[in-house]
């Protein structure tokens, strides 16, 4: 036992190693749990306060759904939100802080929605402290809404405890499966830091009573206020219940230099997909349809693959873009006018006039998208970075020509060529 | 009294390589070089650790001129004590400046993503009494400890790079930086390179057989080669908002959480993370404590490990203990000891080279004292008219008995050559 204790102290290490426990120990023993020093936050939203309220130095008010933790047997998260509001976004969650009794820990943040009022404004300013807390994680989502950000989260909050369905995970499955588009902060800064200045965000309507989105009865509060009654929205006097829905259709917001200035419906998105290429998503319909097989039909083919290659060529100093597109289909559904074909759909070889409709319609929906980018002097595709990459030199003396650098999707020539294949 | 290093083996050199080569470029350096370059930064490091093989392969150059001799005999035998004094001052000076700026990086990060409440001296106290005792504890055994972790380590970054390369989704824009901008990033960050001088201040203990070296540049080439796909991953990743993420392979792994869903993936960067800092700190601190002794000989062990850590505590709490003045620290002031590893060291080690021109007879016993065996002249002189032998076998230890059979395994015309000055001596004694 002595020379145990002696080899002990003759251990340095070893001293270290019990004196690192004695003071981390007592240190974490003494800490409070996380869950009681920070406010979990969720989505975070951001208002663009009146005229009227701009008097008392307020810009911003910001509401953050928070997770509540709640010991109860069954299995149910509890949220509540907390509003504030601040001259800059970051006082403003000071202020949610100073409202709650604890800091605002913003790593679990999943979406950021954004009010349409605050889009006029240069979106990357106050976008700018959520991109640069170390925190938030680049991929949350970003969604713009042309309700308040504070009644969207109130619907988004009502729908989480009622169906489970969260509103970042419609915005994922939009990504994913419906129109490509990946609305995140790193791929909004990605764009608009980019050298086409183009970013795209996500649009999610709420709007009242029951239609075609996914429904919530919420509380509607009459008073917007926040901050110094406490900030907890549904602690409200004078409100009324009532039936609120969110409609995501594929719309998408497309800013440049950090302002709005266009706004894409689901069918100009898909459009665009098929110049961008590299999607597995999307559909192509074909009208009044004739072949051996169908008489006056309408066929919709799925798309299960679409890779896209650009070529750059400058003739005579003009940019010439080729477009080699490949698609692989699949025909999901039939409404033919007259009989129903009675072969099995999966089986049916495509025969040569379905394979040239769906050319003549894809090589359609690019020239629209294309005339969309144009018209509008956004490079949604980056064609940017092909052209430059493509012939430095030629390209950089190719818009020192044109009188408006930014018009060289105007100028540019495009080609597009098709193959279809079945899958 | 003096910490006795045992020899490195090739292994152990190398995974010592591997660190030295890896540690400190794959947190803020990626970043900062796409923000100078923009892509071609991806070029930068590939050229640097072009240098850095330079500098290896003049260590090889030298050691198999002088293969039992350590830099300082060598220096000192050339060029002086003033000189080899000077050179030794300015490696204590490279290696400490290092490391400041690396326990910086390493502490800021920790702050800001977990440890924010924490003080510098709680990091401190996990960190300083460890990397002491790796350093004090001699060469072989963190040699030893780096082979033990080696594994996880390269698991842990093959890992990190195979999944970072899920979440590239940019087209960069090529050569869109000037040459300019280029060559002014590369020697700003030229000092973030060069730590294998290293190697150097190693170079008794380091035994290598002929045949082993590609061990040692085979771990080189690896750890170059990583730190050039993270970087490559992270410009990929981070194309144009690079300046927003600092932190290179804690970034790719976070960015990459969201597309596979794998939750809190990131936080394996950072046990990636805490393993290098401590062995590179280590590291940084052995070679302090062997440059000191060449400095001021005849001195305990405690004082250049009371010197680092003093010296060590007092710039990190009066200068850097925040990013953006470690990184005017780093962009500012180091690229100057750059000079060092990359200029004047290669320039001294060439002249050796170049010199390296003996005379047979000092030769022989230059080569008998280092493979220890010595010569015993007074005794010559007195017995120089008798039959008695002149040679003695005297301090014979182990290690440098050793090392005499390892030499000798490794190159048969060396063993002939010792019977051969042997053999002349006792015939010289004879006659």
């Amino acid at each position: 036992m002595k020379l145990q204790i002696k080899h002990f102290f003759k251990t340095p290490m070893l001293l270290v190693f019990v004196a690192m426990i004695v003071i981390f120990a007592f240190g974490a023993l003494g800490t409070p749990a996380e869950i009681n020093r920070y406010a979990i936050v969720t989505a975070v939203g951001i208002d663009l306060l009146g005229d009227d309220e701009e008097v008392s130095g307020n810009k911003y008010e910001i509401s953050l759904l928070t997770f509540v933790p709640v010991a109860q047997q069954n299995f149910a998260e509890r949220y509540k939100m907390i509003s504030s509001k601040g001259r800059s976004v970051s006082e403003a969650m000071d202020f949610a802080g100073l409202h709650i009794g604890r800091e605002v820990g913003l790593s679990h943040v999943k979406m950021v929605v954004l009010n349409e009022e605050l889009l006029k404004d240069d979106v990357s300013n106050f976008l700018d402290y959520l991109i640069r807390s170390i925190q938030l994680s680049s991929s949350t989502k970003l969604i713009a809404t042309d309700s308040s950000a504070k009644d969207f989260l109130s619907v988004a909050q009502q729908l989480d405890s009622e169906s489970s369905i969260k509103v970042s995970e419609l915005i994922s499955y939009n990504k994913n499966y419906v129109y490509g588009t990946d609305s995140s902060l790193e791929t909004f800064f990605k764009g608009t830091y980019g050298p086409t200045k183009v970013g795209l965000m996500s649009f999610v309507s709420v709007e009242s009573g029951e239609g075609e989105g996914i429904s919530a009865s919420v509380i509607d509060s009459q008073n917007g206020g926040s901050g110094a009654s406490g900030g907890n929205s549904q602690s409200k006097e004078s409100s009324s219940s009532q039936t609120k829905e969110i409609i995501n259709d594929g719309e998408t917001l497309v800013f440049k230099d950090g302002k709005e200035v266009l706004k894409l419906t689901g069918a100009d998105v898909e459009k665009i997909n098929l110049i961008k290429g590299n999607y597995r998503t999307g559909a192509i319909e074909i009208k009044h349809f004739t072949d051996v097989v169908f008489n006056d039909a309408n066929l919709t083919f799925e798309i299960f693959d679409q890779t896209n290659n650009f070529k750059v060529k400058f003739e005579n100093g003009i940019p010439v873009i080729y477009i080699d597109t490949s698609l692989t289909v699949r025909l999901s559904e039939v409404e033919n006018s007259g009989e129903s074909p009675k072969e099995n759909i999966e089986l049916l070889a495509m025969t040569d006039e379905a394979i040239d409709a769906i050319i003549k319609e894809v090589k359609l929906s690019m020239s629209e998208g294309i005339e969309l980018m144009r018209e509008n002097q956004v490079d949604i595709a980056d064609f940017y970075t092909s052209l430059y990459n493509s012939n430095r030199k030629a390209f950089l003396k190719f818009l020192e020509e044109l009188e408006d650098p930014e018009s060289y999707l105007t100028h540019a020539v495009f080609k597009a060529s098709v193959r279809v294949y079945s899958k | 009294m003096r910490v006795l290093d045992k020899t490195l083996n090739a292994w152990q050199l190398g995974i010592l390589m591997f660190v030295l080569l890896f540690a400190n470029k794959i947190l803020v350096l990626p970043s900062l070089l796409y923000e100078g370059a923009g892509f071609e930064s991806i070029f930068i490091p590939v050229l640097l650790f072009l240098l850095e093989f330079g500098l290896v392969f003049l260590f090889y150059r030298l050691k198999t001129k002088f293969p039992n001799e350590t830099f300082a005999q060598i220096l000192k035998n050339h060029f002086g004590n003033v000189v080899k004094v000077i050179i030794f001052v300015i490696f204590m000076f490279f290696f400490l400046s290092k490391a400041v700026l690396l326990y910086n990086v390493t502490y800021i990060f920790f702050r800001n993503l977990i440890y924010k409440d924490y003080s510098n001296f709680l990091f401190l106290f996990c960190i300083i009494p460890i990397i002491t005792h790796l350093a004090v504890c001699g060469l072989r055994v963190m040699g030893r400890t780096a082979q033990l972790f080696f594994p996880v380590i390269i698991v842990i970054i093959a890992f990190c790079i195979v999944v970072g390369f899920f979440g590239i989704n940019s087209k960069p824009l090529l050569f869109e930086g000037s040459l300019s901008d280029f060559v002014l990033t590369t020697l700003k960050h030229v000092s973030s390179f060069g730590d294998s001088i290293f190697l150097f201040l190693i170079m008794d203990k380091a035994i290598v057989k002929k045949k082993q070296w590609k061990i040692v540049f085979g771990f080189s080439l690896i750890s170059a080669i990583l730190v050039v796909l993270v970087t490559v991953v992270f410009a990929l990743s981070y194309t144009y908002t690079a300046f927003l993420h600092p932190y290179a392979i804690f970034e790719i792994m976070s960015y990459v959480k969201e597309y596979g869903g794998l939750g809190r993936i990131d936080i394996i960067s950072m046990v990636v993370i805490i393993i290098f800092t401590y062995f590179h700190l280590a590291i940084y601190l052995k070679a302090f404590m062997l440059s000191f002794h060449e400095v001021f000989r005849k001195v305990n062990f405690v004082y250049p490990v009371i010197t680092f850590n003093l010296i060590f505590l007092v710039v990190i709490d009066f200068f850097i203990l925040n990013l953006e003045k470690a990184v005017v620290y780093g962009e500012n002031v180091l690229p100057y000891i750059g000079i060092f590893p990359f200029v004047i060291l290669p320039i001294a080690v060439g002249v050796l080279l170049l010199l390296k021109k003996r005379k047979p007879e000092k030769k022989d016993e230059n080569y008998m004292k280092k493979s220890g065996v010595e010569v015993d002249e007074t005794k010559k002189v007195q017995n120089s008219g008798g039959k008695k032998e002149n040679l003695k076998m005297t301090d014979m230890n182990t290690e440098n008995l050793n090392q005499v059979k390892a030499f000798s395994n490794e190159n048969k015309k060396d063993k002939k050559f010792l019977r051969k000055v042997i053999g002349r001596r006792e015939s010289e004694t004879a006659n």
